[in-house]
């Protein structure tokens, strides 16, 4: 394996609150807490935990996984946050992972031609998807009423995230590259933009910068008028 | 104080703050702003600053570290704002502070942006006297409190019913035709301006109100008064006399913060009022409260301007409190809330 040896993994993406640390030739330690409204307050002791499980100190980190989404943005910000400040504390590297790609990880391992399809809640009554054929993105995160998704055919995927398997991509993703770790970016306009239309880079690392499918709801004062 | 380093972190509105003081003296203060993205909304969006709230948090961090010439692993502790504020952006401070003390392994204190409004002053005009009085006035709050001790005890005496101070400047202004945030143009173009030119309606200064709602401040009634005014002169095809109500408009305000405070350093027996939110950078406001307050003893401390409007050093200051008075630390899975009251300095 390429890429740090004590990788933390966080995920708040969804209504949990996502830990995990892998090392080298051990179990990986896991702390999990199902509860949508308080990632602010959990995270940090989360990660806490973990690292002290796994008998390591915080300095020891090698890198940080954080899933990018997509996901409610309060939520979602918490672990970007803080994976990104751990990150410039300690000088080891950030990555991000498409939050989807960790879900659909697992059933990819046994079935990897099958296609699937990942949905999570986003809300408002819509839901967030992605395609996939095994562990390959064959859409990017996209964000609508569950009716319209085209589901005819394919095994959906609508289970919680293991944030075991969001540092398994990010592995694999470090193993696929020549020089070990490279972060593919994705455009997109971060204050306005409607990330719905970014193509999201696939099998790749990318920049611990949220996934956002939506545009702040607000009208402007041109709007308005 | 001990010469603790502590760093602060506020981001309950849209201002990304972070700052570090070592004890009461500030060593550096850095601010990155999302004003201009909401101008275009003509107000403060929730999820625009929460955004860039997460795109600032590392740049500033960076730089103040720079700024400040020490080391994280020097930080004794950190400070965050966990409430009152935006749920959305309190969260990104929080998130930040708690990483950023695991990682350093440092105790955090979720700590009260109105009381840090009122802690900052120390950093420029020294030991608060207790009790003091406290006017904070800004775009999110309206508030007269007694603050008996920094660190544990505040009382709230009074607060807006309605709209904040700021929040009327800023609706005024879109009236007028002016950009936002309409504070510092209200205040520019009341300076060519009649500020008896129009009697515009004082908020709660009736006798009836001076009774029941003695230190309560209301600004939606002026700022509808304002709005109805400029719509009856348009009708008149001539030009609206921008600087006249501007003025007029401002003196109403400013008037009813100036009188109600003193009036409750009158009854209270407190003689030092600290004024401190965006609002205590307007030109008015600092010139009436302080020509008034010394007709009657008072004495009024004003922090400059950028410490006035939220800032990151305000939240160290505070903490820097906490931690010398012995103070325990937040615990780790400390709430953020939105609405937290004034009672409580600190988060638990
Ligand atoms: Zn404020």
């Amino acid at each position: 394996m390429k890429g740090p040896t004590n990788l933390l993994a966080i995920d708040t993406s969804t209504n949990r609150i996502a830990v995990a640390l892998l090392q080298f030739g051990k179990q990986p330690v896991v702390a999990i807490k199902d509860d949508g409204l308080r990632h602010a307050e959990y995270a940090a002791e989360l990660i806490k935990k973990v690292v002290s499980d796994a008998g390591l100190m915080m300095q020891e980190l090698g890198g940080i996984v954080c899933g990018i989404g997509p996901g409610p943005f309060t939520g979602l910000r918490v672990g970007i946050v803080s994976a990104q400040s751990i990150g410039f504390v300690l000088s080891i590297p950030v990555f991000g992972v498409c939050s989807h790609d960790a879900i659909a990880f697992e059933y990819a391992q046994q079935n990897p031609n099958k296609d699937s399809i990942v949905i999570t809640d986003a809300r408002r009554k819509e839901v967030y998807w992605t395609k996939y054929q095994g562990i390959k993105r064959t859409s990017s995160p996209k964000v609508s009423k569950l009716e319209e998704v085209p589901t005819s055919g394919v095994h959906l995927l609508h289970k919680p995230l293991d944030p075991i398997s969001l540092a398994q991509v990010a592995i694999e993703a470090m193993n696929r590259t020549e020089k070990g770790i490279e972060i593919k970016s994705f455009a997109t306009d971060l204050a306005t933009g409607d990330g719905s239309i970014v193509a999201l880079p696939n099998q790749v690392l990318l920049p611990p910068i949220p996934l956002y499918l939506r545009k702040p709801d607000a009208l402007t004062l041109a709007e308005r008028s | 104080m001990t010469n603790a380093l502590i760093l602060g972190i506020e981001t309950s509105c849209d201002e990304t703050g972070i700052g570090i003081v070592r004890g009461t003296e500030l060593l550096a203060d850095t601010l990155a702003s999302s004003v201009e993205e909401h101008a275009r909304f003509g107000g403060v969006v929730p999820e625009v600053a929460s955004r860039a709230h997460v795109e600032a948090m590392i740049p500033i961090l960076k730089k103040i570290i720079a700024t400040a010439g020490v080391g994280l692993k020097q930080i004794d502790a950190i400070a965050v704002t966990s409430g009152p504020g935006l749920a959305g952006a309190l969260v990104v401070g929080v998130a930040a502070a708690k990483a950023l003390g695991v990682a350093l392994n440092k105790p955090v204190y979720g700590v009260n942006h109105l009381a840090s409004h009122v802690a900052v002053d120390t950093l420029e005009n020294g030991k608060l006297p207790e009790p003091t009085l406290a006017l904070l006035v800004s775009g999110g709050h309206s508030s007269l409190l007694k603050v008996n001790n920094i660190t544990y005890e505040i009382e709230s005496l009074g607060k807006t019913l309605d709209d904040a101070a700021g929040e009327a400047f800023d609706k005024v202004a879109r009236v007028l035709g002016l950009p936002f945030p309409g504070g510092p143009w209200i205040d520019k173009a009341a300076k060519e301006g009649n500020a008896l030119a129009i009697d515009f309606p004082k908020g709660l200064m009736s006798k009836e109100d001076l009774i029941n709602h003695t230190f309560d401040f209301s600004f939606s009634g002026l700022k509808t008064a304002v709005a109805r005014w400029v719509q009856a002169w348009e009708k008149t095809g001539v030009a609206i006399p921008v600087a006249d109500v501007a003025a007029s408009f401002q003196e109403a305000v400013v008037e009813v913060l100036v009188k109600k405070t003193l009036l409750a350093a009158k009854q209270t027996g407190i003689n030092t009022v600290v004024i401190g939110g965006g609002v205590a950078a307007n030109s008015r406001l600092r010139s009436m409260a302080t020509s008034e307050a010394e007709k009657v003893g008072v004495s009024i401390r004003i922090p400059r301007p950028g410490l006035c409007t939220d800032n990151g050093a305000m939240v160290a200051a505070l903490g820097s409190h906490l931690f010398s008075a012995g103070i325990e630390p937040s615990a780790l899975n400390f709430e953020v809330d939105p609405i937290f009251p004034i009672t409580q300095v600190k988060a638990l």
